[in-house]
């Protein structure tokens, strides 16, 4: 089913509750992932998802048609990694490479991550971008996203987009090397 | 250095067993405490905004009426007070229980104008004591 047809069930009364069912199945997943890969405990990922299907509930009657839902949904999903991580920051009083030295932690400690040591360091290079160059690395690197639909969802140019991934595999190469 | 395309492109993540097959149930119990989401038309978010300025705009338009109206109501009064003679008015007053002390309380007066008043009602000539004992007797 495409994201006409889920709109169209939708905003009608009868099938409402119907089509947001198969809207959270048709995305949960992709969205699950691209928390998980930016706050990377599981039960950080699943409150996040949740709040974003909560969000996109609410909204959905503002989402106007001149964007693709798929890139509004992604985004709301943005938005709420990046408020997630900067509430951490504020109430720990934590610098940027702190909260990345306790994601890298979780990383060798949490259950349910793979043991394979190269894809770790992989993860813990680039826990230590910022979390914006991170977040366009994952939708690049992992989700296979194009710069245009990035720079919609992000509201990023292209050329800052291209500039920013480039900048953020040199910087991921060079921890790989150490 | 080691090259990031070296790598494969792996998830290392993992979830709990079932976890996507419950995920959807949790968000709809969730969602069906909180209200449903009502559908807003483009042309109502556009009116949501052009009511609240339309009315402002009506408020302004009925206010600059009003004011202009008893502006020109108020000038109106004083040309025509202008254009009675003043015995005229006199006559009128003589007809009405008007005291003179009515007439002052209704008037904002200036200071100066008071003044002027206080002057033109108690003034004295510039004489002697001695020089008004002599018009006095003078005059007896």
């Amino acid at each position: 089913m495409d994201d006409n047809e889920l709109l169209s069930k939708i905003r009608n009364p009868e099938t409402r509750h119907y089509g947001f069912n198969l809207l959270v199945r048709t995305y949960q997943q992709r969205i699950y992932w691209h928390v998980r890969k930016m706050v990377i405990d599981h039960d950080d990922s699943d409150d996040l998802t949740q709040e974003v299907f909560i969000k996109i509930h609410k909204a959905i009657g503002n989402f106007r048609e001149d964007a693709q839902l798929f890139t509004w949904i992604y985004r709301i999903a943005t938005n709420e990694c990046l408020t997630f991580l900067k509430k951490k920051r504020r109430r720990f009083f934590l610098p940027l490479e702190d909260v990345g030295k306790e994601l890298s932690l979780k990383i060798d400690s949490s259950a349910g991550i793979s043991e394979d040591e190269i894809q770790k360091k992989l993860q813990k290079a680039l826990l230590t971008l910022p979390d914006k160059q991170r977040l366009v690395f994952n939708m690049k690197y992992f989700d296979d996203l194009s710069y245009e639909v990035i720079s919609e969802i992000t509201g990023t140019s292209v050329g800052a987009l291209k500039a920013s991934y480039h900048h953020a595999v040199k910087k991921i190469e060079v921890y790989l090397t150490q | 250095m080691k090259k990031l395309e070296d790598i494969p492109k792996k998830n290392i993540f993992d979830v709990p067993e079932g976890y996507f097959d419950r995920l959807p149930e949790i968000i709809q119990s969730r969602i069906s405490v909180s209200p449903a989401p009502v559908m807003i038309h483009s042309w109502t978010r556009a009116l949501r905004y052009a009511l609240p300025l339309t009315a402002f705009i009506a408020a302004g338009i009925f206010w600059y009426q009003n004011y202009s109206s008893s502006f020109s109501a108020r000038v109106d009064v004083e040309s025509e007070l202008a254009s009675i003679h003043s015995d005229q008015l006199a006559a009128y007053l003589d007809d009405h229980e008007l005291t003179t002390e009515d007439l002052v309380e209704t008037v904002n007066w200036s200071s100066d104008e008071l003044n002027d008043l206080e002057n033109a009602v108690y003034f004295t000539p510039d004489v002697t004591h001695r020089q008004l004992e002599e018009i006095l007797d003078e005059s007896n």
